[in-house]
This record gives structure tokens, sequence and C-alpha cells, in this order.
């Protein structure tokens, strides 16, 4: 089970108000190499792990990974506080206004639903983690396109941050993809 | 194509140069201090790899978002770790920074919880009315 704290991983204050920004970041909640299918990810494919490591390195990544889709909704949430619906309309969010209003919910930047075909459990553990390093390799390559997209630095503080953990979790996926290989476990 | 992965490699490389490593945690050359792992989202310094600028300074405006930063700092620290030690769980000295950063961020949480207001429940009593779970700010509402 989890037990949840009452805090962000990393601090999101942001101050400025950005709608486009707003329908940009939502793909790292919702899209194809977004958190919460990493969290959903790495949840689903611990169970099929040859070894205790591999159990424990997919529980820890999977449950930090759900602490990062929140921390994408926190800034989705402070991006469009206080919109109105007029600004909704202006900033081309009118169809998200449409089906969701101000609720958060998870799609891609073009607005299509949160889908578990965006990613897979093969029950084979160099398949699925030959998997997580290319997914963690895709989500950091998105976060220097969101990057690239502002200026304000409240939120380059939080992108900075999560494209690293991206570095972070592809190293940790390949010390174990390589130890699998070396070991022939499958 | 090649000029950006040039850019990567040399920023990994001269990577030593911005790094602000305390007295304790130079036993750990690898390791950063606390407070820098936390702001480049990564401890270790061996595998930064930074994009564009990188780092950002936080200022707390009071004292409990100062106690808040402590905690997220140290909580950090020893995930970090955590997520190395399942990988080489025989690293005795990676241990003991474990559990000194995990113990420090528990206590600095209960201070937390006394002062402020609950971060978790466990371990935790709640004695005043309303309940105190529902009645504090929630994360994405910024503290």
């Amino acid at each position: 089970m989890w037990v949840y704290q009452k805090k962000l991983q990393f601090p999101v204050n942001i101050k400025r108000k950005d709608l486009r920004m707003a329908k940009n970041l939502i793909t790292q909640l919702g899209g194809p190499n977004g958190e919460l299918g990493a969290a959903l990810r790495y949840l689903s494919q611990r169970y099929s792990m040859p070894d205790n490591k591999g159990k424990a390195l997919l529980t820890d990544i999977g449950t930090e990974e759900l602490g990062h889709a929140e921390m994408i909704s926190t800034m989705i949430y402070q991006l469009t506080k206080g919109a109105t619906v007029n600004e909704m309309k202006e900033a081309g969010l009118d169809s998200l206004y449409t089906e969701h209003a101000f609720g958060i919910y998870p799609t891609d930047a073009n607005g299509i639903p949160f889908s578990a075909s965006t990613f897979a459990v093969t029950g084979d553990p160099l398949a699925d983690l030959a998997e997580d390093m290319a997914a963690e390799q895709k989500a950091r390559a998105t976060y220097e396109n969101l990057i690239n997209l502002t200026n304000d630095p409240d939120l380059l503080a939080v992108l900075s941050f999560l494209r690293q953990r991206e570095v972070v979790h592809y190293q940790r996926f390949k010390e174990l993809f390589d130890e699998y290989v070396e070991k022939g476990l499958q | 194509m090649n000029n950006v992965n040039n850019t990567y490699y040399q920023n990994y490389s001269n990577v030593n140069d911005i790094t602000n490593i305390k007295n304790e945690e130079s036993l750990q050359k690898n390791l950063t201090s606390i407070t820098e792992g936390f702001r480049r989202g990564n401890i270790f310094a061996n595998l930064y790899w930074p994009y564009k600028k990188q780092t950002y300074n936080f200022v707390p405006s009071n004292n409990r978002q100062k106690l808040l930063l402590d905690i997220m700092e140290n909580s950090f620290y020893a995930h970090e770790l955590n997520l190395y030690l399942d990988n080489f769980p025989n690293d005795r000295e990676k241990i003991e920074f474990f559990n000194k950063y995990n113990k420090k961020a528990e206590t600095l949480i209960i201070e937390y919880n006394q002062k402020y207001e609950p971060l978790t429940l466990s371990g935790n009593e709640l004695k005043e009315l309303p309940w105190a779970w529902e009645d504090s700010p929630w994360p994405w509402e910024g503290v």
C-alpha cells in the first residue's frame, strides 16, 4: 500500500498565469511520455522482475513517478488559476474548457485522454527494462522541449528538476539491465 | 544535432567545477551537498547532465517554508540513496548515509507536524477540532 505525505517532492510556486503552457505541459501528466504512464508502467512491470533488486527498483521509481504526476498537476493548477472563460477562449483552450472546465484531466497536449496503450508489460525483464530506459529518455526530451517554450523561472526550476530525474532513473534502469544481461537472467 | 550533443557532453565533463561539496560529504567525492543535489534533482556529481540553466535558488519567505524545504532536501537525499542502494545493496557507507538523512527527514517532519500542520497522519496525534488533516493547505495550493 501507499501512504500519503501532504507535500510535494520539490516546491512548485508558479505566480504567472500561462494558459498556453498549461496546455503544453499537460502531456507530462497524461501523454505518451508522461508521469502517470511512467508510474503505471513501473508499478505494473515489477511483478515479473526476476529478483528482489528489480522488484525494489521498479517499486521505488514507480512511487516517485506518482509524486511527479502530482507536481505536474500542481503546475497546471497554478498556471490556470484565476483564468476567465474569455482568457481560455483567447488561448485556444475553449475545447478543453468545454470538456473539463477548470478541472485537471490527464491528456496529451492535443487533448487525447491518457491510455495504458502508451506503455507495455511484456513479462520479460530485459524487454521491460529496455522500454523503461527509452521511456526515461523520451520524457527527458519532452522536458527539454517544454524548457524551450518558457522563460518563467518558476516553471524552469521544476522542469529542470523533473528532467534531471529522468537522467538518474535512466542510469538506474541501465545498471539493472546490464546486470541482468551479464547474469543471463530473464 | 551534433552541436546539441557536444554541448551536453562538454557540460557533463565540466560538472565538478560547479559542485559545492561540504565537509562531511567530501568523504563521498561523488555526492553533492544536500542543497545542491536537491536544486539539481541529482545528488550524484558523475551522473549530472545539465540542460541550459539547471539550478535555481529558493528563498523561503517564512520559517514554515524553510522547515518544509529542509524536509524536502533531506527526504530527497535519502530517496536518491534509496534508488542507488536498490542496485548496489552492499555499499555500507551509502547505507549509513541513507540512515542519517532518512532519520533527519523523519525528525523534521515530526517537528513540522507539531509546529504547523500535519504532513503525515502516521506518528501524528491530532487533538484539535476541526480535524487538522483536512483543515491545512494542500500541496498544489502552496504553503
